[in-house]
C-alpha cells in the first residue's frame, strides 16, 4: 500500500484520512469502584478505501475500539476524528445520524431480528429514512441477490446457516450505502467454506472503495488487509502495513 | 360536578398531565444541574439515555395540552344546557368567573411555551454537540410548573361545577355600552370609534404581514436577523392581537353573526363555525413572530446559525400564511354580508 499522504490545503486534514484516533482511552466505571481500563492511549489512522484489521487476543480491547470507531460508544479521554472532524463531543443524536448514514456494522453474533425474514432484516435501516415498503424490499433484494441469497429472502434467520446469516447481516450493513463497514470477529461463527465466501465479499467491497475495518484474532483475513493494528492489553502494540 | 363524556376526557387529560408533570419537572432540573459539571463519558451517555424517556414524557404531556386547549371550550359548550341562564360558552364561564378567566389566559401562555420548547428541542437536535441541551431542560422544568398549575386548575374548575346556580350570559356583559372593548376605544377615538375599528384591524394585520414579509426576504438574502427585528415583529404581533380582539368584539363578531348589537365572540364561534378556524389561524399567525423571537434569543449558537435561520424563516412564512388566511376569511365574510 502506498504511504504517500497528501494534506488538504484548506483543512489540514490528509485527503486519504477517514478516521483518526488521538490518545484514546476507554475506562469503564470511571470514577466508581471496579474501574476497568479497556483501552490506553491508542492513536491510529484509517485511510479511505483501506482494509484494516484490529488484531489481538481476547480481552485486548478490539471490540471496545471497534465500538468507539463505530460511534456506538464514547472514549473516556482523547479524540476521535472522522474526516478531520472531532466527533468526541457529538451528541447521541448526531452520532446516531452519523452511524446511520456512514457506518455499516456486522456484529459477531449477527444480531438479526428472529421474527423478521431475511429481506425484512436487511431493510430495517431504511425504515427511519422513511423509504416505502416496496422501495425497501427492492433495495434489499438487489443486495441479497448480489450476495447470493435471493432464494432465501423470505426465510427467517433460524432457517439460514451461519454463513447465510452473516451475509444477511452484511447486506443490512450495506443497505444505506455507508462509507465504512465494520465487522466484529466475522470468522468466529462460520465454517471454512463460508469464510472463503466472506473473503470474496470483502474483496468486492474494497474494490467498490468501501473502507473495511475488521476486528479478528484469526489470521485468515490478514493476507488481504492493507494495515494490521496489533492490540495487547488495551494498548497498541504494533502496526503492519502491507 | 357536571358529569358527561367531555368532563371525563378533560379530567383524565388534566390528571394524566398533572401526574406526569411532577417527575418531568424534577428530572429535567436534575439533568439541567448535572449537565453543567464536566462529565465522564459514561455519565454523559447515561444522561442522554435518560433524556429520551423524559423527552417522550414531555411530548405526551405537551401533545395533550395542545389538544385540550380547544377541548376546554368544547367541554364548556357541553355545559350550556345544564347551567341556568347560560346561552353560550361565556355564560358557562360566569359560573367561576375569576377561575375561568385565569385558565383562559393561562392556556394560550402554556400553548405558546410548549410550542417554543418543541421548536427549541428540534433546533437542538439539528446540531452536532447539542449546545442547547442545558437550556432546553431548564425551559422544560419551567414549563412543567406551568403544566402542573394548568392541570390542577382544570381539575379544580371542572369538579366545582353544579347545576344549582344560575348565571348571567353575554348579553348582560357585551351588549351594554360600558363593555370594556367599547369603553377604551370610545375614550381614545370618540363617539365614532366603531368606524375606525375595521381600518385599524386591517392596518395592524397588514403591517404585521409586511414586517414578517420583509423579515422573510431579509433572511432569504442575508444571514440571521438582528435581534431588534424579531423584537419588533413580536411587539407588533402583540399590538395586532390587542387591536384584533377589540375589532372582533366590536365590529367583526356582530357583522359575522348578523346581529349588529351582539358583541360576543363565544356566540360567534357557535353561530359561525368557521370563525373557530379564523381564530385558530389568527392565534398561530400572532404566535409565529413571538416564537421567532424566542428562538432568536434562546437558540443562538455558532452551531445553530444555519438551522436557526431556516426555522425563523419557516415561522415567518407560517405566520404570513396564517395571518393572511385569517384576514382573508374575515374579509370574505364581511363582503358576503
Amino acid at each position: 500500500m502506498t504511504n504517500i499522504r497528501v494534506r488538504s490545503q484548506e483543512s489540514g486534514v490528509r485527503r486519504d484520512e477517514l478516521i483518526r484516533c488521538e490518545g484514546v482511552w476507554k475506562i469503564y466505571n470511571e470514577g466508581r469502584p471496579h474501574e476497568v481500563q479497556a483501552l490506553a492511549d491508542v492513536s491510529l489512522e484509517i485511510k479511505k478505501g483501506s482494509f484494516t484489521i484490529l488484531n489481538g487476543p481476547s480481552g485486548s480491547g478490539k471490540t471496545t475500539l471497534l465500538a468507539l470507531l463505530g460511534t456506538m460508544d464514547r472514549p473516556s479521554r482523547g479524540g476521535i476524528f472522522m474526516k478531520g472532524k472531532d466527533i468526541t463531543g457529538f451528541s447521541d443524536t448526531a452520532l446516531s445520524t452519523l452511524r446511520r448514514d456512514s457506518i455499516g456494522f456486522v456484529f459477531q453474533n449477527f444480531n438479526l431480528i428472529p421474527r423478521l425474514s431475511a429481506w425484512e432484516n436487511v431493510s430495517t435501516p431504511l425504515i427511519p429514512a422513511g423509504v416505502s415498503e416496496k422501495g425497501r424490499r427492492d433495495r434489499a433484494m438487489v443486495l441479497l441477490e448480489k450476495l447470493g441469497l435471493a432464494d432465501r429472502a423470505s426465510h427467517a434467520p433460524e432457517e439460514l446457516s451461519g454463513g447465510e446469516q452473516q451475509r444477511v447481516a452484511i447486506a443490512r450493513a450495506l443497505i444505506n450505502n455507508p462509507e465504512i463497514i465494520i465487522l466484529d470477529e466475522p470468522t468466529s461463527n462460520i465454517d471454512a467454506e463460508a469464510t472463503d465466501i466472506l473473503i470474496d465479499i470483502l474483496k468486492n467491497l474494497k474494490s467498490d472503495s468501501k473502507t473495511l475495518l475488521v476486528s479478528t484474532h484469526d489470521q485468515v483475513l490478514r493476507p488481504h488487509a492493507d494495515t494490521v493494528f496489533e492490540l495487547k492489553r488495551g494498548r497498541l502494540a504494533g502496526i503492519t502495513h502491507d | 360536578m357536571i358529569l358527561n363524556i367531555y368532563t371525563i376526557i378533560m379530567m383524565f387529560a388534566a390528571a394524566l398531565t398533572g401526574v406526569l408533570a411532577v417527575p418531568l419537572g424534577i428530572m429535567s432540573f436534575r439533568i439541567f444541574q448535572k449537565w453543567e459539571k464536566p462529565l465522564y463519558a459514561e455519565e454523559r451517555t447515561d444522561i442522554e439515555n435518560r433524556s429520551y424517556l423524559l423527552l417522550l414524557t414531555a411530548a405526551v404531556i405537551l401533545s395533550l395540552k395542545l389538544l385540550t386547549w380547544p377541548f376546554f371550550y368544547v367541554t364548556l359548550q357541553s355545559y350550556i344546557p345544564s347551567i341556568r341562564g347560560a346561552m353560550c360558552i361565556f355564560g358557562v364561564t360566569q359560573f367561576y368567573p375569576s377561575m375561568s378567566s385565569a385558565l383562559q389566559l393561562f392556556k394560550p401562555l402554556v400553548f405558546f411555551l410548549i410550542g417554543g420548547w418543541l421548536l427549541l428541542n428540534q433546533l437542538d437536535r439539528k446540531t452536532e454537540t447539542s449546545p442547547l441541551f442545558r437550556k432546553k431542560f431548564l425551559f422544560l422544568h419551567l414549563i412543567s410548573f406551568m403544566v402542573l398549575i394548568d392541570s390542577l386548575g382544570d381539575l379544580m374548575y371542572f369538579t366545582g361545577f353544579n347545576t344549582g346556580s344560575s348565571v348571567a350570559c353575554c348579553t348582560t356583559f357585551f351588549d351594554v355600552p360600558e363593555r370594556a372593548t367599547a369603553v377604551l376605544p370610545l375614550s381614545i377615538l370618540g363617539e365614532a370609534y366603531e368606524k375606525y375599528m375595521l381600518p385599524s384591524y386591517y392596518t395592524m394585520n397588514m403591517s404585521l404581514l409586511a414586517l414578517m414579509g420583509v423579515s422573510y426576504r431579509g433572511l432569504q438574502n442575508n444571514k440571521l436577523l438582528p435581534p431588534w427585528m424579531t423584537i419588533a415583529g413580536a411587539i407588533l404581533a402583540v399590538l395586532t392581537a390587542v387591536i384584533t380582539i377589540f375589532a372582533m368584539f366590536e365590529v367583526i363578531a356582530p357583522e359575522l353573526m348578523g346581529l349588529p348589537y351582539h358583541h360576543c365572540i363565544y356566540c360567534m364561534w357557535q353561530y359561525v363555525p368557521d370563525s373557530v378556524l379564523i381564530t385558530a389561524l389568527f392565534i398561530i399567525g400572532i404566535f409565529s413572530p413571538c416564537w421567532a423571537l424566542l428562538l432568536n434569543i434562546m437558540g443562538r449558537h455558532s452551531e445553530t446559525d444555519a438551522a436557526l435561520k431556516g426555522y425563523i424563516m419557516n415561522l415567518y412564512f407560517f405566520g404570513i400564511i396564517s395571518t393572511g388566511a385569517s384576514m382573508l376569511m374575515v374579509t370574505i365574510h364581511l363582503m358576503l354580508k
